[in-house]
């Protein structure tokens, strides 16, 4: 599969994108909390990845670390990506409305909410952290995979969840102070 | 990582939905991508042709470029040890007019000549590092799955980072960077190319619009994002000496910095800084008085927290030795 990705050959593509479209749309939607940017981020991806075919390793198992590590270089700047691969976005057909199904708004609506609230709460992480927590903890990478993605050591991903995890958790507890100040009967639920 | 960690640290953000890519817009955008691959426009016949040769080309150097010894120069420190976090005296700072402070401070630097570097060469940059790390008391056992965790008494051992060397090649042209750090190599996708830095605006006027563009969207917000760029930019680079006092004094007009008039780097260096706090830390890239040299960075904690007082170091560095060379992994005299 390496080989044949490494080779340029378009069926083998065709099958990455089968295989892991899926896993970068969702990184992509938490991260950024927007639908149709992250339908963008997939393009750019792949299209990056052709582009960077060559500079795929020739060994190792699953490519879906170098592909979320394409992600996230797009993510960092899609501008740029953007920029490079602008006709060919150009050229993508327009994104269908929401069905009117009610079901299916009504969920639309209240993943919304539920993925703002992530975002945001992620975007408080350092650009670094942020991406070590998605990596490893969303998108279930391990501290290798994350590192290879990332291309950064191990131990700066083992350092960096630790510090994500640091600033959490001194948000947790200045939300809790606030909460109990604000709303003391409402202590035991914020638990 | 083991499950029971994942756990917890997914209980400390709201959870993240599970959005799913709808097979029919999956299939659109396949159709799109795979369009695009197979019918490179204008690219003559012998394009594709050329494809697989220039694969075997890259092949080649990968093997080649996994294989880099390292040469020349002093070995890298052994054996780096974990120390507990320093606990400075929290300096004064500088709060009302930085800009005009900083632009006084830069006209009284004497900067070193420039130094060439050919398009094919690269730059060599060693520092000291050593951030903070922390570690936790695991949750209660009994906690349901998905459940948030707040402890009320969380037990944070805060400790500094392996104190390491760390040695960075960057080409002055092109993406493959290549990295020793601590008792790790490994090749680095360099987003950006050092000689891309020499042609930075030198007026903070110009460059101030440019960095908040380039950095929108990113970090808990638009200054500090806009002050981390600055420190990335100095961090493993070699910049021209007039660039470094751009970046001081485009620094000093971001909303919320602070001037820092003796600031102690990683290497025991005193210098001055800018700085920038959020969450109760504040960062300072640190600069030679006089030549305005980037020497390092130094973080710490301004507010009392649960586990650490003011002044605990969460971070520093030390820029050791920047200098250009004829290849990757090769050290300078």
């Amino acid at each position: 599969m390496r080989a044949r990705l490494r080779a340029g050959d378009a069926a083998a593509f065709g099958r990455l994108f089968d295989d892991h479209a899926g896993a970068v749309y969702r990184h992509a939607v938490r991260v950024t909390a927007d639908w149709s940017t992250a339908e963008d981020v997939v393009s750019l991806t792949f299209h990056e990845a052709w582009r960077l075919r060559a500079r795929l390793r020739p060994d190792g198992d699953s490519v879906l670390p170098w592909l979320l590590g394409i992600a996230t270089n797009v993510l960092r700047n899609t501008r740029r990506a953007a920029r490079r691969h602008q006709a060919a976005l150009a050229r993508l057909p327009l994104r269908d409305t929401v069905p009117d199904f009610s079901d299916e708004v009504v969920d639309r609506l209240r993943d919304a909410e539920q993925l703002r609230a992530a975002a945001a709460a992620l975007g408080r992480l350092r650009r670094g952290e942020r991406e070590v927590f998605t990596l490893c903890v969303w998108s279930g990478l391990d501290y290798a995979a994350a590192a290879e993605a990332l291309g950064v050591p191990v131990g700066t991903v083992r350092s960096r969840l630790s510090r994500a995890r640091t600033r959490l958790r001194a948000l947790a507890e200045t939300e809790l102070r606030n909460a109990r100040q604000s709303a003391p009967t409402r202590r035991e639920t914020t638990r | 990582m083991n499950t029971e960690q994942r756990d917890e640290l997914t209980r400390l953000l709201p959870p993240p939905g599970d959005p799913a890519l709808s097979a029919a817009r999956g299939r659109v955008l396949k159709d799109a991508f795979l369009r695009e691959i197979g019918e490179p426009r204008r690219a003559p016949r012998r394009m594709t042709a050329l494809v697989p040769a220039a694969a075997a080309a890259l092949v080649t150097v990968i093997v080649v470029l996994a294989g880099v010894a390292l040469r020349g120069g002093p070995q890298p420190m052994p054996a780096p040890s974990a120390t507990p976090p320093p606990v400075i005296a929290l300096p004064p700072v500088h709060a009302a007019g930085v800009a005009a402070r900083a632009d006084a401070a830069a006209a009284r630097a004497s900067l070193p000549p420039a130094v060439a570097i050919r398009a094919d060469q690269f730059v060599y940059i060693r520092s000291r590092v050593a951030f903070e790390q922390t570690t936790f008391e695991p949750p209660p056992a009994d906690l349901a799955p998905g459940t948030a965790y707040w402890p009320s008494h969380p037990v944070i051992k805060p400790a500094l980072e392996t104190v390491r060397i760390r040695e960075m090649w960057l080409p002055q042209r092109g993406y493959q960077a290549f990295v020793h750090d601590g008792e790790e190599t490994f090749d680095v996708y360099a987003s950006t190319a050092n000689g891309t830095y020499a042609s930075l605006p030198t007026d903070p006027a110009k460059l101030l619009p440019r960095i908040y563009a380039e950095t929108e969207g990113q970090g808990p917000g638009p200054d500090y994002s806009a002050f981390d760029w600055i420190g990335e930019t100095m961090r493993e680079t070699m910049l021209p000496p007039r660039t470094y006092v751009t970046l001081y004094r485009t620094a000093a007009r971001i909303p919320g910095v602070v001037l820092v008039d003796d600031a102690v780097d990683g290497a025991g260096r005193h210098g001055i800084a800018v700085a920038f706090e959020h969450l109760g830390e504040r960062r300072e890239w640190i600069f030679d008085p006089r030549t305005f040299d980037y020497l390092g960075e130094r973080s710490y904690m301004v507010e009392d927290g649960p586990s650490r007082p003011a002044g605990t170091i969460t971070g520093l560095t030390a820029v050791l030795r920047r200098a250009v060379v004829d290849g990757r992994g090769e050290r300078p005299r």
